[in-house]
Parts: structure tokens; sequence; C-alpha cells
């Protein structure tokens, strides 16, 4: 009895591994140019894509990979993807395990309305040109640690990705782009992950009209240059809203910063929530964005003072500006400063901007930062009184932050004008909204 | 049976007591931890283990954690900061010269205020260019000739310096 079942079990394994993937036969029998059209099924993969073809899945198309490896590996250029399900691909992130996968060379890749579920990466691609990625749905495994999980999109020396309109949730970060050039990633939405989008060494990008929510960090912009992010809204992140971190000649404008709050945070280490965080990053132009009710508004390392600020509204942060540097840093261009929630003056001039300037920070918050300890002394009078000593006589003139043109209304920041129409879809996604 | 419970419970105390008192922290007992897959940059969130080039991380007089960094130049953006300066107890890095640049190990890491420091070199670090640390001048040297750069003692890594560098 043992024997028999033994050998029944043995014979269906060897014809298991004897036939080839069924579907794997018909991509390989299509030439260039061809479209697959699969019928809703369940497939299996993994698959391979040699040559320039499409494969196009009706509603309730789904490609299994078995729980290992990479779903769909595609290693030629012009490969279209589009309405499929794809699902239970590997978590070897060494493997660089994904739901599909690019390999070199593999250029003007197009991937539409996926939806990719799997603990590795959704889709990660090296040393390539013009990847698409739309309307793709992207999620990872809630279970695992974070960090212990993919990205949603990984791409490396690649240029001129296309990434727009994907939600992308439960991965390590949403979009990781590692020496990468021109990027332009827009209305994607990112949630329970690491960073929203994450730049590591990248240049001339521009990240638009994407939102991310409950997350460690909205936008990281890291040893990179030339970048344009705005109009993008983060809210309920723990970290940071966004990070400007050895980068210079960025464009960060008309971002909505709201609620970054680190239950866990201290400030004694300077881990609570920043709404932006600036260190070692030069030369960027920070304007007309909104940052409010978090633990700390703007947060500024030493080695972070060469940047314009002005046109920002800064409203009901716990900490409004921290940084404890003394060198001095005027937050206006042009006779325009920020907004400040926090501001007392007066405007008797009526120009709509106040008459006396406005300092976040005085000698004392700095004093504070630099000895913790004697925070129990904060609200003392004699504390209060220096206090109004150091305003009425402006002691502290020229240390620290300034803004010397507080604005007394906030201003507008109108979300991008963007018009998307039913009329304006093309064919494609018109029928993909109709399912 | 009184008498046995309290020759037992009187080392058990006193070995409790010991723990307690502050008088065990001295600076030769502190040692650098090792980094794990999931330690996280303090200053810029990153996965330290992740990337290449040399890592640090130090310890602080009024608080037990150990902010570890991606990078020697990140861990020092966070020392210089005067609100920090004044707290730190002691300082690791990764020793270039006994160890891989691409997956600096653990045992390499030496006391941060006696290396030396090679600035402004060829080989890639995270966050900018690489502070890379030696135990003596000598190899300090050795890598400056090889993959150029600078050589500096500990005192002369400075916020300034950091900042000035493109």
């Amino acid at each position: 009895m043992m024997l028999r079942t033994l050998l029944a079990l043995m014979l269906l394994s060897f014809g298991c591994l004897g036939s080839q993937n069924p579907l794997q036969a018909r991509i390989d029998a299509l030439r260039e140019g061809e479209v697959l059209t699969l019928s809703a099924a369940e497939y299996v993969g993994p698959l391979m894509i040699d040559k320039a073809i499409a494969i196009v899945g009706e509603p309730g198309t789904i490609i299994d990979a078995g729980g290992k490896g990479s779903a769909v590996t595609i290693k030629a250029a012009g490969v279209r993807l589009q309405g499929l399900e794809i699902r239970n691909w590997g978590s070897d992130l060494y493997e660089h395990d994904s739901g599909v996968r690019l390999l070199p060379g593999a250029d003007d890749v197009r991937l539409l309305q996926l939806e990719l579920s799997g603990p590795g990466f959704g889709i990660h691609g090296e040393q390539l040109k013009r990847p698409e990625v739309e309307y793709c749905r992207i999620s990872g495994d809630d279970r695992r640690y974070l960090l212990d999980r993919g990205d949603g999109i990984f791409l490396k020396y690649v240029e001129a990705p296309e990434l727009h309109h994907n939600q992308i949730a439960s991965v390590r970060d949403g979009i990781y782009l590692e020496n990468v050039d021109a990027s332009r990633v827009s209305h994607n939405q990112f949630s329970r992950q690491q960073y929203g989008i994450h730049y590591m060494y990248t240049r001339n990008d521009s990240a638009w009209n994407n939102n991310a929510k409950w997350l460690q960090g909205g936008y990281a912009l890291m040893s990179s240059k030339g970048i344009t992010l705005e109009h993008n809204q983060v809210s309920a992140a723990i970290d940071f809203g966004i990070l400007l971190n050895v980068t210079q000649q960025s464009e960060v404008h008309h971002n909505r910063v709201t609620t970054i709050h680190n239950p866990k945070g201290d400030p004694a280490i300077a881990s609570e929530g920043k709404g932006l965080f600036i260190y070692g990053a030069a030369d960027n132009r920070i304007s007309h964005n909104y940052f409010s009710d978090s633990d700390t508004g703007i947060s500024v390392a030493l080695g972070g003072e060469g940047n314009s600020l002005w046109r920002n509204n800064i409203e009901n942060n716990l900490t409004q500006v921290r940084y404890v540097g003394s060198k001095s840093q005027e937050w206006s261009l042009q006779g325009q400063g920020n907004y400040w929630s926090s501001y007392q003056g007066w405007d008797l001039d009526g120009d709509g901007i106040g008459d006396t300037p406005y300092l976040p920070n005085d000698a004392l918050d700095r004093l504070f930062w630099i000895y913790p300890e004697a925070r129990w002394l904060m609200d003392s009078p004699v504390v209060l009184l220096l206090r109004w000593l150091q305003r009425q006589l402006a002691l502290a003139e020229d240390i620290g932050i300034r803004d010397s043109f507080p604005l007394l209304q906030p201003i507008d920041i109108q979300t991008k004008q963007e018009i998307t129409t039913n009329s304006q879809l093309s064919d494609e996604e018109k029928r993909y909204a109709q399912h | 049976m009184k008498k046995t419970l309290l020759a037992i419970a009187i080392p058990i105390l006193l070995m409790g007591l010991s723990g307690c008192s502050p008088a065990q922290s001295h600076n030769q007992d502190i040692h650098a931890q090792h980094l794990e897959q999931h330690d996280k940059c303090h200053m810029c969130g990153m996965m330290i283990t992740k990337y290449p080039g040399p890592k640090g991380q130090l310890m602080l007089k009024d608080s037990d954690a150990v902010p570890k960094f991606c990078s020697s130049r990140d861990m020092f953006s966070f020392a210089l900061q005067p609100e920090n300066q004044r707290r730190i107890k002691a300082m690791f890095v990764h020793d270039m010269g006994t160890t891989d640049w691409e997956q600096p190990d653990d045992n390499a890491f030496i006391d941060a205020t006696t290396a030396w420091y090679v600035y402004g070199t060829s080989k890639k670090g995270v966050m900018g260019p690489a502070v890379a640390p030696f135990s003596t001048k000598e190899a300090a040297q050795a890598f400056a000739e090889a993959w150029g750069g600078r050589v500096l003692a500990y005192e002369e890594i400075t916020l300034e310096l950091l900042e000035g560098a493109d």
C-alpha cells in the first residue's frame, strides 16, 4: 500500500517536471510584435519573455508564481504586459524575486493595469531605459517586517522611467530610484511602507500629485540633484514628510505636509516627527508648501543652511522650527517671507507683511536644546522675563533663522490643476475603467 | 532552610546592587555593537548594511539609545551638532585598513576619536563623500595614495569640512 502511494506520488511529480509550462510554450511560439490575449484563468509561472511581444489579460487572468523566484522575467525591449493579476512570487530580496523583473537592456517596457501581490519586489529593473508603469496596484506582505519586504518599484541605473497612477501598499519603499535619470512620477498613492519615493543618486527627476499616507516617511531626497517635487501630499507619517539630505538644486513647492508625528519620538535624540528635515543639503528652493500639525514643522541640522525658503505656510506645529546652530539665515525672498501661525506681530501699515521680523527660535530655545536637563526651567518667571527682554531689546539679532517679511495671511496652496475627464482617457484606460 | 535561602539571596542581592551602581560604566568597558540587518541610520533613516563604506555608531551619556549611522559621515553630521557634542560618551567607526569596503565587518570598529581619516577619496560611501577612518596614520596615507583624498586627524573633521563638499 505504502509503496504504491509512493510510486504514484513519484509519477505525479515526474509528470509535472516533465511537461513544459503550457503558457511558456505559447509565449515561445509567438513572433516579434505579436499580441497574446489570455482568457480568464489561472496560469502558472515562472515565465520568461525574450522578444518584443504583448500579453494582454482579460479580467480574471491570474499568473501564480508558486511562491518562489520571479513571476515574469523580461529580457527583451519593447514588451507590454497589460491587465494581468500576478501573485505569489518569492521573497528572496538578494535574488531580486519580483512580480515583474526587467533584466538589463529591457528598454521601453510597458506595464499597464497589473495587479501585483507578493512578498519580494513588485517590479524590479536595472540598466534599462524608458520603462512605463501605469495604473498598477502593487501590494507586499503586511506580515513581514518593513525592511524585509521588497520595494514596490525598484529601479537602478535606469533612464527616464514613467511611473503614474499606481497604488502601492505594504512594501518597503513605494518607489526606490537609485542612479536614475529624469524619472517622472505622478498620481501614485503610497501607504503602509517605509518611504513613498526614495531617491538615491538621481538627477533631474520630477514628482507631482502623489499622495503618501500612513508610512515612515513621505519623500526622501538623498544625494540627488535637480529634483522637482511639487503638488504632492503626505500625512500621518512617523519620521518625516520630506527629507532633503545631501541634495542640491531641487525645487520643492506646493506640497502639503501634515500630521507628521512619531509617538515614540524623543526630542533629546531628535527622533520626533519632522514635516521637512534638511541636513547637508544646499541650494534648494522651497516655497508655497504647507507644513502643519506636526511634532516639528521644519528641522534644519547644521550644514543645511544654504537653502531658500519663502511663501510657505507653517502652521500649528508643536515646534515650528528647530535649528540649533547660530548661523544667520534669512527665510524670505524679494520681500516675501512665510506665514507663521505663531507670529504675534502687527501690520500697522497694512501691506500684509508683519512690521517686525519673525524669529522662530530665540537664544533660549537653543540653550534648552543644548542643555535639555534645564528644560524644567523653561516656563519659570526668570526665563519668561529673559525672553521678553530679548524681544524688546532685539538681543538675538543675526543669530539663527529670521523671517524679515512674515506674511499675515496664509497663502493659498492649490493642488495642481489637471483636467482628466473621461473624454480624454485613452480607449485603453476607458476599457480598464469599466472593469 | 532559612540559612540556605539567605546564602542564595544575599549574593543575588549584591549582584543586583552592583549592576545598578553607576560606577560600573568605565569607558574601557564600552564596546561597539553589531550592526543588524534591520538597523536604520539615525540621521537619514536608511538601512545601514544595505550600502557600502565605513559606518559609525555612538553611545550617549544620558540615554541608552545607541544611534547607528549609514556612514561615518552621517555619524559626524550628528555628533558635531551643538546639542549632541557634549552628550557623547563613545564613538566608533569602521577601520577601513582592516576590513572590506563593500561589507565592513563589525569586528573592525575602532574608537573614532583616535582614528585618522581620509576625506575626498574616489571610493564611494553613502550620503556624500566618504570620511574613511583608519587606526593608523600610515594606513590612512597608504589609502590616500591609492584612492586619493586628504589625510586628516579626528579634530579636523568639522561641519564646515562636510558642508564644503560637493
